[in-house]
């Protein structure tokens, strides 16, 4: 009988040659080991300890003592996780303290030379139990500092690199547990979560993301432009009444709320020491707020595109999503009953999808579908444009209709026709689902949710043109102000009409369902269009707060009144939802929303004010100017006078202000686009050649078996008596006769044997 | 705050946020949990590192899994035994590998791990079966199960071998975006 340790060489041996042989792909999958570590050098001991006999060794794995280690393919731009997941590239059956001691060897050989850092997202990132990975971390601890020499060639730098990295590190650790002490919500997020699933929740995170951006204009905007200006303030000499809070004028006009009311004290204060400038500081801190939504956006959609986006280079129905995705989050019994119900719906929906695919229409009824979607478009783009025609003209018609109607109150009817568009088109777009046929409905959300996008944005461009061109240009008295007020109002209308949906229109929509007609049932909470609204109001408060810098202010208090009513409408109003919800997805598209139509509809806008657009005469602190931009060119001439300032003047004149270097930059902007455009198609053949690699080596896996085991039943029935005992026992314990999911395994102890004859 | 407690050792806690995409104050938190489920069991002091396991039925019946369909396999999966007896390493584990900082990769294997039913490590048609039966608690025919679990294969199978390697199902995953934050239980 052979010892064990000769066995488990024999396999080991045998374990490496099929892979070896294979050509391996370069970017992802598994790097072979070639070499033999010698099996008694014990590391890892902890991680098992297996007597290894051969029936252990080639039983099924129902051994619980045993840890599995199952090959762990990762992406390339893991690389680090490439060499460690490459030292655990063993396969199934195969003994484990001589292996596992393999992989612990080079696992810590590879974690040796990281930096901290990278040592323990390592750590963190591998698939052991707990105490394994504490061993490990041990272990190459002991490594280290056994390592004195190496120690030693790590100059003063390095080390002062080491302990600032260390402190980092527990300085951010301590800082993510102070923000998640102080994170809001989350307990109601995980009800929420529990009750409703991932989708639900995902609305409201996001609303809660954009609090967060909100807080940060807020306190941006507080610190740097409200409160020096409430320094120098001046008495307010209107009379407060209540209807403030609605119409947003009269007593507050004079207030920090408008633009109107900042004043530009530099002159004054010049004598006495201390200036401020509110000029630069107001244009500085719109700018900063700007720019710094501008990089979170765009890092978060880096980011979830990163995650989320895929590459279908196959056509997936989507049932295994369906199956493997389950929604852990879900935690409500009765949920979790729904969620079970509605999972069967879907899967039976989808299995006759699948078996009607290859059902083709016939050309009548292409054509029919396709004129009836080009209707639907052309009448959803027609009812948008009346909508919009509507709106500028009663924009314009709005300042006669005010003279005649003295009531104060009336300013509110434009905003309170735009709420009503909002509220009503939304549910027109949904009813021609019932005209509108789709083959996969996927397209019908995104198509609906491009309609309401189209309504929702078009209107606010319609606004801001008659804004730009049309008030400010009309030689009013404080036009800034005016537009500030009436962005106020918008936003005001939108949230009454908001809570007025929630707390009446959902209440009666249960009571409908529930009492009336029971077969309606609760509604679903509709995430497309409450997201939606969250865009447009934002959209709305980036164009404002230069014109009204409270307004962050009034938004943060807007969103944190939404959230608790939304949940508690959600709560005794609304039922989980009944299809999947591609939530990663629809976030992506929705974050991409918020970037690309949204936020750079709000550069465009406020660059046309501050470039192109004449400030007022006598209010604002850029009064007195032609353009808000003149104000940096004072500035920059000013600088240009002192001495020490030069390096700014310079940078403004050379980079800021010179079209060669923008020219240049674009070149070089185009030039990496186009490359790495050419890099992810030549790795999209690549993918597409690989899985190609895989199904062959598949069908040659089954055909060797095959032929395999045609073989060995040959030499069994030949000469029965050859066997050798211990190859016997390898016989029984994995039999001949193996279902075809064994086969693979056989493969490997056949070879084994074979091998060993060789060598006999 | 984290300085007062008795109930590990600095070097303890260290080790617990190195290996775990926890804070202290996390695993502080979890701790008590995780007490909270067997007060006579767990003890207080874990400086000596005592080895105690808590039983599959009281994990089970903790809020965040007790409706879970594949709370059995979950427990079974991050036990030291397989049995479903978790002691704290393990359940820390559970909820480090299940929380939302978890990259994909890891995810990907303990989800794997969780669905293979027999242990095989490959998801044959039988831990498919296993999956999906679960999954609807019934309300699907056998035939339509069987059907199911041959389009998953037919879907999911990379190399035709009849059941789901590991790198199989990894290519799935990368399909299926939202798994990340499916495949997440909150604590």
């Amino acid at each position: 009988m052979l010892s064990g340790d000769q066995v488990n060489e024999i396999i080991v041996e045998v374990e490496n040659v099929p892979y070896g042989v294979q050509s391996h792909p370069s970017s992802s999958q598994i790097v072979p080991e070639k070499t033999l570590a010698n099996a008694s050098v014990s590391l890892v001991s902890s991680i098992s300890d297996i007597d290894v006999t051969d029936s252990q060794v080639f039983s099924n794995c129902n051994d619980k003592k045993r840890k599995q280690f199952l090959r762990c393919s990762t992406p390339a731009n893991e690389s680090f996780s490439q060499t460690l997941h490459s030292s655990e590239s063993m396969g199934l059956d195969t003994p484990r303290t001589s292996h596992e001691n393999i992989q612990g060897q080079k696992l810590i050989a590879s974690l040796i030379p990281m930096t901290s850092r990278d040592r323990i997202k390592a750590i963190r990132n591998q698939p052991r139990t707990m105490e394994e990975k504490r061993n490990l971390r041990k272990m190459v601890d002991k490594e280290k500092s056994k390592q004195p020499g190496r120690i030693l060639e790590l100059d003063g730098c390095a080390q002062c690199v080491n302990s600032i990295s260390l402190a980092y590190r527990r300085s951010k650790n301590s800082l993510s547990e102070l923000f998640n002490s102080i994170s809001l919500w989350q307990k109601t997020l995980k009800v929420i979560g529990g009750k409703f699933g991932t989708s639900v929740l995902s609305y409201f995170n996001f609303l809660r993301w954009l609090l967060k951006f909100n807080i940060f204009l807020f306190i941006v905007t507080f610190s740097f432009i409200i409160i020096p200006q409430l320094t120098m303030a001046e008495k307010n000499h209107l009379q407060f009444t209540g209807l403030e809070f609605l119409t947003g004028a009269g007593y507050f006009r004079d207030t920090v709320m408008y633009y109107g009311f900042y004043t530009n004290t530099e002159n004054q204060h010049g004598s006495s020491g201390t200036s401020y400038n509110m000029q630069l500081a107001y244009i500085f801190t719109v700018g900063a707020c700007l720019v710094v939504c501008f990089f979170s956006l765009l890092f978060s959609m880096a980011r979830y595109f990163r995650n989320n986006f895929i590459n279908p280079h196959i056509h997936s129905r989507g049932i295994a999503k369906l199956i493997f995705c389950w929604d852990f989050t879900v935690t409500h019994k009765s949920t979790v009953k729904l969620k079970q119900k509605n999972l069967s719906t879907e899967i039976r929906e989808n299995l006759s999808e699948i078996l009607q695919e290859n059902v083709k229409l016939t050309l009548n009824q292409q054509l029919i579908r396709f004129s009836a979607h080009l209707a639907a478009w052309v009448v959803s783009t027609g009812v948008t444009i009346a909508c919009c025609i509507a709106i500028y003209y009663l924009a314009e018609n709005n300042s006669e209709f005010l003279e005649n109607h003295r009531n104060p109150g009336a300013v509110l009817l434009l905003p309170f026709v735009v709420s009503c568009i909002n509220l009503v088109m939304p549910r027109l777009y949904s009813m021609f689902r019932l005209v509108e046929r789709y083959e996969m409905p996927r397209h019908e959300v995104y198509s609906l949710l491009i309609r309401n996008i189209l309504l929702k944005l078009s209107i606010v461009g319609i606004l801001c043109y008659y804004w730009l061109n049309i008030v400010a240009l009309a030689d009013e008295e404080c036009w800034e102000t005016l537009i500030g007020q009436e962005i106020y109002r918008l936003l005001l209308m939108d949230f009454v009409f908001s809570l007025a949906d929630s707390f009446l229109g959902e209440f009666l929509r249960r009571i409908i369902g529930m009492r009336l007609i029971t077969s309606l049932g609760l509604q679903e909470f509709d995430i497309a269009s409450n997201v939606l609204e969250l865009i447009y109001t934002q959209t709305l408060v980036w164009i404002g707060t230069f014109f009204c810098p409270l307004l962050p202010f009034i938004q943060m208090i807007t969103l944190f009144i939404m959230f608790y009513v939304k949940n508690i409408s959600l709560m005794m109003n609304f039922q989980p939802l009944s299809k999947a919800w591609r939530a990663s997805q629809m976030m992506t598209f929705f974050i991409f929303l918020l970037f690309f139509p949204s936020f750079t509809g709000v550069l465009c806008t406020l660059a046309i004010t501050i470039w192109r657009l004449k400030p007022s005469a006598d209010c604002g602190p850029f009064r007195g100017l032609s353009f808000f931009i003149q104000s940096i060119y004072n500035w920059i001439d000013t600088l240009s006078t002192s001495s020490s300032y030069l390096w700014v003047v310079w940078i403004y004149q050379n980079l800021v202000g010179s079209v060669h270097f923008f020219f240049i930059l674009t070149l070089i902007v185009l030039i990496i686009t186009y490359l790495y455009w050419q890099i992810i198609e030549g790795r999209k053949i690549m993918i597409r050649l690989l899985h190609e690699q895989i199904i062959n080596e598949g069908k040659d896996k089954m055909f060797l078996i095959e032929k395999l085991i045609k073989l060995q039943d040959m030499e069994k029935r030949a000469s029965p008596t050859l066997f050798t005992p211990e190859r016997r026992d390898v016989e029984q314990s994995g039999p001949l006769h193996v279902r075809e999911h064994d086969a693979a395994r056989d493969l490997r102890f056949r070879r084994s044997v074979q091998e060993d004859n060789l060598k006999a | 705050m984290g300085n007062k407690q008795t109930v590990f050792t600095h070097e303890q806690l260290e080790a617990y946020q190195d290996c775990t995409f926890f804070t202290r104050k996390e695993i502080m938190r979890l701790f008590y949990r995780y007490q909270d489920l067997a007060p006579q069991l767990v003890p207080l002091d874990y400086t000596s590192y005592p080895d105690v396991k808590v039983p599959y039925e009281l994990i089970g019946s903790m809020p965040e899994l007790k409706d879970n369909p594949f709370r059995q396999r979950i427990a079974q999966v991050f036990s030291e035994d397989g049995d479903g007896h978790m002691t704290l390493d393990n359940f820390l584990d559970m909820f480090s590998v299940m929380s939302e900082m978890a990259p994909r990769d890891l995810k990907a294997y303990y989800a794997f791990k969780i669905y293979d039913f027999n242990n095989d490590d490959y998801i044959c048609v039988w831990d498919l079966e296993q999956t999906v039966t679960k999954l609807t608690r019934g309300e699907l025919s056998a035939e339509e199960v069987s059907l199911v679990c041959e389009k998953v294969l037919d879907e999911a199978d990379g190399d035709h071998d009849g059941r789901l390697s590991l790198e199989d199902f990894q290519n799935m995953i990368l399909r299926a975006p939202d798994f990340l934050s499916t495949f997440h239980i909150r604590i």
